[in-house]
């Protein structure tokens, strides 16, 4: 974890997490291999979020989950993990913890400050919390976790420094 | 200072002198003057001179509508055309006159006034002609361009302006009296609310005029200072200041431009203006309305202003902008200036309205009568005669006789249009008011509501009504508000467009288009030509084409287009009014997206290596790509280039090659959806083997190529293009949803997830056998084109075996974050075996000599695999693939379709282009036929001369015959056709 | 800019979709029996109609999911949208139905500007 800035009513914290990407129908098979291995039942709705000590688990899209951990666990069991889900032909779980940076977003202004950034709509009624979405900010496909007190950015890893970067300079201007 | 100062006024802080430069001169003004205030407080009412006749001109207006007074700020990066009449002042601030040379007051285009007779509508597109089609480009044009126009760009350019995004139920355009109290009546309801003017004093015709003396038994001032702070205080409504809503688009899609400077100099490195793109539910219009004027000869003349400006000037600027004026209006809105005056012991000179006594309304017609001031009921101006600012003017009173008065002032009024443009952008529709003579807002086609005189409602007592009505769906509590006015409330005009002048001659000028200098001789002239529709009559005579887009004439011109048509208004219709409402930077519209955010930037994770060891950078779509490693500061690209490809021929040198695309695929119809996606077949290929592999667009044209490694029939991993990854992902997702949704196939991106090093060169083996001691990677362990999974202290690695440069060589796919780890290695283990970094020319020197193409550069999107020759890489006992069919369509199987083969200079010295024409014939005659061209050439370090492919019609018939290259120079340079591979014909060191 | 109603996400900025044409084109197989009329018609005639028009979008910057909807495309009213496997829906349906000989329905067009 490494601050970035903290400023103007906003605090951002750049994060290195692991990350799975799960791809699925969602059928009951699905759910028994995860539930199974993580003790978190996938959500359904689109865009909901689960959570527990160790993982938030978020729908991102008809057959995607994301599954971040939220402290990490030794690359053995990291990677037998991927594999017990991947033992199933119908489902694709791809180690992407190198492809994601993530960025923790918080403070009273967050999202006024982020909407120089995006057209998302941040309000409560349109974003709940524990709920995910994917957007556009700074022109990157960014993915954002409303996890009620703080929000969750992630982007692409090739895209970390310009993203830093854009964060900064509008906490600045 | 000045006799013309009105130092009560609470808006000008006449404590705080201001001293600023308006063409070289010093000149002084207090905090909160406007420049137009300003100058008129220094009695200077000559701004500039028009467009294309050069005639002097002043300030019409007191707002944003302003057609006359565009000047250029020096001290801001000379910003030009700004508005003198909106942009406040500040100390040390430099302005100059527009359009003028070599001064304001001598300027010699004017001389195109007296020329005028021969610039009539149309003067360009009859005129410049001939004698030769260049004569436009070359003459009429530069001079034109010369002699016309605003101000000048500036040269050195680069303000700071953000973006801010907004999501609010309800947003309330203009601060004025209906927009405070809808902003009252919303405080601290469900909803959030933006509430948005373009001043930075809210309060609108409160501030503007004398026409309401107290709302709720409140002074106008005291009320709006507690409505503001209520507003203020609340939770859900926020105020944005000196912010000009400029755009209204479907949806309710607002863009509105917020000035950060007003009234200072804008500091380096802080916003100077914010641009707000506002989504919202509701749209609440209180806008108010623009003034008219009136068209009579010489009725541009530095003096004349409208009623409305006149009035603004004294309430909101404290400046009388003359002490004696006469006033001339067709309707009652002229009746606030007189109260204005005579309430500050001044009086017109002259008081003239087309209407007749019985018509003038009775408490105007009173106070006119009570203070002495000359009356002229049912009379006309019939022109305004001056040179370089008013000085008499002529009336036609009521029995026909004509009065002369002199005077330096004269304000005008032509009745009162509500500002619809924006109301007109979201697509609205207007109904001609016959009563009020005006086009008022009749449907809205989005969420819109009107209000106050933006709507049309001219009457200040209905104000509670409308606000009760409209804003019902809000669930609000009813408004009640008291309002004390000094005039009658009910607006009363008479149509009035144009007075003839008493005498016309070629002269002659009543203006109809301040800004363009569109007179209403023109129109007349443009609709005797048959432009009588309005929007070919607008652009023919560009009357309203200007930066105003006509705000105070537009409904002139279509009352008399009305007139002369015998048309109602109606059927007349107006043009359409075009976002943005009033022009805005090109800094504002770019935010932050310019200079060096212009584009995202990507990077691979061995970046900061490449640019410790000094590469120079090459941009590939958004990646940052090392182009070539320079040794030291002297070598050349060209000899960096040469080193490096011949230490990967003779040694070995490794490449960055982590921007490649990657995707893994799998579930459990993985193959077939693999043999759909790709030419190639994939059926019979073993696990742990990889494929080059040809993917098409459904035209059949090579739209991109990548290695396919199988995992299993349910598992791959595919490589793309570095431009094509997410064409790629796109398209393989778009037919996995659209066209075979029955496949059960899923997909991700690993592009960023691995890093790829690709090593090459015949000392490969020594090196990578160090590097990973526990690989066998010999040929019968390791063969070509295969691939192995390995462990790497704990971290799982992929190797291929393949190669882009035509030396034997390996892929090495490394987590992102361990890749700088095993590239540094891979450095230092290379050493003693001359392994050398290198960059994507050498690459492409090196895969040109094989052979090997590059999607977009060798093909162009028309160039199928039969034309690459690559008929091996096509399934065909596949069914389908995307593009299959069009394989055999007529046109694909041409035999004059362009094909891809090898060139070589007949004279090894010579030197070939990429881009240059094959042609057939020695001489070029034009035209000369042409053959096709070249796609790639390099001066190879092996072969020790140029080599090119090209792309030439019937290329493969014609390998071993000779042909030209065409210079730019339109020389020939001999070169033989031959085939496509300059390097190991026989595939000898890939599996070596 | 328009806002569109993604079936997965719910509504969001055009920015992040991207057009795909002409909506319920059916892809022939690619096989040698389709003539080259038939084929040629697919891969490269498109209809673009001013008035109600089936049209496929994919909310490429969020869930990358296609679906269909339709669309006025004389005032830009979406006037449904539906997932890609579900039926289209009738045209009479709307009532924003294409009118005048020019398709030029009387609001929200942009190209009147007064009433009539």
């Amino acid at each position: 974890m490494k601050d970035v800035i903290r400023s103007n009513g906003i605090e951002i914290k750049k994060i290195i997490s692991q990350q799975i990407v799960l791809r699925s129908s969602g059928n009951s098979d699905f759910n028994g291999v995860v539930n199974k291995a993580l003790k978190l039942l996938p959500p359904s709705d689109n865009l909901r979020i689960v959570t527990n000590d160790n993982f938030i688990l978020a729908k991102m899209s008809f057959d995607q989950w994301n599954l971040v951990f939220k402290k990490d666990i030794e690359q053995k069991k990291f990677h037998k993990l991927c594999d017990t889900f991947n033992k199933s032909s119908s489902i694709l779980a791809t180690n992407l913890t190198d492809s994601q940076i993530f960025f923790q977003v918080g403070g009273d202004n967050a999202t006024m400050i982020l909407n120089k950034l995006t057209h998302f709509d941040f309000r409560e009624k349109s974003f709940k919390p524990f709920t995910a979405a994917q957007t556009l900010l700074a022109r990157i496909d960014c993915s954002i976790f409303n996890l009620d007190n703080v929000i969750l950015l992630s982007c692409g890893r090739s895209f970390s420094d310009y993203l830093e970067d854009r964060l900064i300079d509008a906490v600045n201007l | 200072m000045s006799e013309l100062n009105l130092t009560d006024n609470k808006f000008i802080q006449f404590h705080q002198k201001i001293g600023f430069k308006f063409d070289g001169v010093k000149y002084y003004g207090y905090k909160g003057d406007t420049i137009a205030s300003a100058l008129l407080r220094n009695n200077l009412k000559l701004i500039g001179r028009s467009f294309k006749y050069h005639r002097p001109r002043g300030f019409y207006t007191c707002g944003i509508e302003e057609p006359n007074a565009l000047v250029q700020i020096i001290s801001e990066y000379s910003e030009p055309n700004t508005r003198a009449t909106i942009k406040k002042i500040y100390e040390g601030m430099e302005i100059e006159s527009q359009n003028r040379w070599p001064s304001l007051e001598t300027d010699i285009g004017s001389i195109n006034n007296i020329f005028s007779p021969v610039f009539p509508a149309g003067f360009y597109y009859k005129t410049f002609m001939g004698p030769h089609k260049n004569f436009w480009k070359k003459i009429y044009e530069p001079i034109i361009r010369k002699a016309a126009g605003l101000g000048k760009p500036p040269k050195e350019f680069k303000a700071v302006s953000t973006h801010l995004h907004h999501n609010v139920d309800i947003t309330i355009v203009g601060g004025g009296l209906n927009g405070l109290i809808a902003a009252k009546s919303l405080i601290d309801t469900k909803y959030s609310v933006l509430l948005i003017d373009f001043d930075d004093q809210l309060g609108g015709i409160l501030n503007n005029s004398n026409k309401v003396l107290s709302v709720n038994n409140q002074t106008p001032m005291d009320w709006i200072s507690e409505t503001v702070k209520e507003i203020e205080n609340s939770k859900n409504i926020k105020i944005l200041k000196n912010t000009l809503v400029t755009t209204y688009n479907y949806i309710n899609h607002l863009i509105a431009v917020e000035d950060k400077f007003v009234g200072s100099r804008p500091l380096k490195d802080k916003v100077n203006s914010t641009l707000h793109k506002i989504r919202t539910d509701q749209v609440i219009l209180c806008n108010g309305h623009i003034e008219r004027f009136l068209s009579f000869q010489n009725n541009d003349l530095p003096g004349i202003m409208l009623c409305s400006s006149f009035e603004k000037y004294m309430c909101r600027y404290g400046v009388l902008p003359s002490k004696e004026t006469v006033i001339f209006s067709n309707n009652s809105n002229s009746e606030s200036l007189v109260f204005s005056l005579i309430k500050k012991g001044f009086k017109p000179k002259a008081y003239i309205d087309s209407r007749s006594g019985e018509n003038i309304e009775p408490d105007l017609f009173d106070l006119i009568r009570k203070n002495d001031i000359p009356l002229y009921t049912n009379s006309q101006i019939k022109g305004a005669y001056g040179n370089k600012k008013l000085q008499k003017i002529l009336v036609e009173d009521s029995s026909g006789g004509v009065n002369e008065i002199k005077t330096d002032f004269l304000c005008l009024s032509g009745g009162i249009n509500p500002d619809v443009h924006l109301f007109t952008q979201s697509k609205g529709l207007l109904d001609w008011d016959e009563k009020d003579l005006t086009y008022k807002p009749a449907q809205a086609f989005q969420p819109t509501i009107t209000l106050g005189s933006a709507s049309g409602q001219f009457d200040f007592n209905a104000i509670n009504k409308e606000i009760n009505e409209k804003l019902v769906i809000f669930g609000i509590k009813p408004v009640q508000i008291k309002l004390e006015l000094n005039t009658s409330h009910k607006f009363k005009i008479e149509k009035l467009w144009e007075v003839l002048p008493q005498k016309q001659t070629i002269w002659s000028k009543s203006f109809i288009d301040l800004q363009n200098d569109v007179t209403t001789k023109d129109i007349r002239q443009a609709i005797s030509e048959g432009f009588d529709r309005i929007e070919h009559l607008k652009r023919y005579t560009t009357n309203s084409m200007g930066t105003d887009q006509g705000k105070i004439s537009s409904i002139n011109a279509l009352g008399i287009v009305s007139d002369l048509l015998d048309k109602k208004v109606n059927e007349v219709g107006t043009t359409i009014y075009r976002p943005p409402y009033a022009p805005l930077s090109f800094a504002a519209i770019a935010g932050r997206n310019s200079y060096e955010y212009y584009d995202p930037e990507r990077k691979s994770p061995i970046h900061n290596w490449h640019i410790t060891n000094g590469a120079v950078f090459e941009d590939v779509v958004q990646w940052k790509r090392p182009w070539y490693f320079p040794i030291n500061k002297d070598e050349t690209m060209d000899e960096a280039v040469q080193r490096e490809s011949k230490n990967v021929r003779e040694n070995a040198g490794v490449l960055d090659g982590s921007t490649l695309g990657k995707i893994e695929i799998k579930g459990r119809d993985a193959l077939a959806f693999m043999n759909l996606i790709y030419t190639n077949s994939f059926s019979k290929m073993k696990p742990g083997t990889s494929r080059y592999a040809l993917m098409l667009g459904e035209d059949g044209m090579v739209k991109d190529d990548g290695i396919i490694c199988k995992i299993s029939d349910e598992h791959f991993i595919a490589t793309t293009t570095t431009g094509g990854a997410a064409t790629v992902l796109g398209c393989m997702e778009e037919y996995a949803q659209t066209e075979w949704p029955n496949l059960n196939v899923y997909m991700n991106s690993i592009t960023e997830q691995y890093a790829t090093i690709n090593i090459s060169g015949p000392k490969t083996r020594n090196i990578i056998e160090k590097v990973f001691p526990e690989v066998n990677f010999s040929n019968e362990a390791f063969p070509f084109m295969t691939f192995q999974f390995h462990e790497y202290e704990d971290t799982p690695i992929r190797i291929l075996r393949a190669s882009f440069t035509g030396e034997m060589g390996y892929e090495i796919y490394v987590p992102s974050n361990q890749a700088l780890k095993i590239w540094e290695k891979i450095i230092s283990f290379g050493k003693e075996f001359g392994l050398m970094p290198y960059g994507t020319e050498t690459m492409h020197l090196l895969r040109a000599e094989k052979g090997y193409i590059i999607v977009g550069q060798d093909t162009d999107g028309s160039i199928t695999p039969l034309d690459l020759g690559l008929d091996w890489m096509i399934g065909k006992s596949k069914k389908d693939f995307l593009g299959k069919r069009s394989l055999i369509r007529s046109d694909t199987v041409r035999k004059d379709r362009k094909q891809l083969v090898g060139i070589l200079p007949t004279n090894k010295n010579e030197k070939l282009e990429e881009g240059q024409h094959i042609i057939l014939d020695k001489e070029i005659k034009t035209p000369t036929p042409m053959l096709g061209h070249i796609t790639s050439c390099y001066q190879s370090p092996t072969l020790g001369h140029n080599f090119a492919l090209a792309v030439i019609k019937n290329g493969q018939s014609l390998i071993g015959t000779k042909a030209f290259a065409s210079t730019p120079e339109l020389k020939t340079i001999e070169v033989e056709i031959v085939e496509p591979i300059f390097y190991d014909k026989e595939n000898s060191k890939l599996a070596s | 800019m328009l806002i569109i109603d993604c079936p997965y996400c719910g509504p969001r900025d055009q920015s992040e979709f991207s057009n795909g044409g002409e909506a319920h084109v059916k892809r022939p197989d690619g096989s040698a029996e389709i003539g080259d009329r038939e084929w040629g018609e697919y891969v490269f005639i498109r209809a673009n109609p001013k008035g109600i028009f089936y049209e496929r979008w994919v909310h490429s910057h969020g869930c990358r999911k296609w679906f269909n909807c339709v669309r006025d495309t004389s005032t830009d009213e979406i006037l449904k949208i539906y997932k890609i496997d579900e039926e289209r829906p009738k045209l009479d349906s709307f009532k924003n139905n294409v009118k005048t000989p020019s398709g030029e329905p009387n609001l929200g067009s942009g190209n009147f500007t007064v009433k009539k």
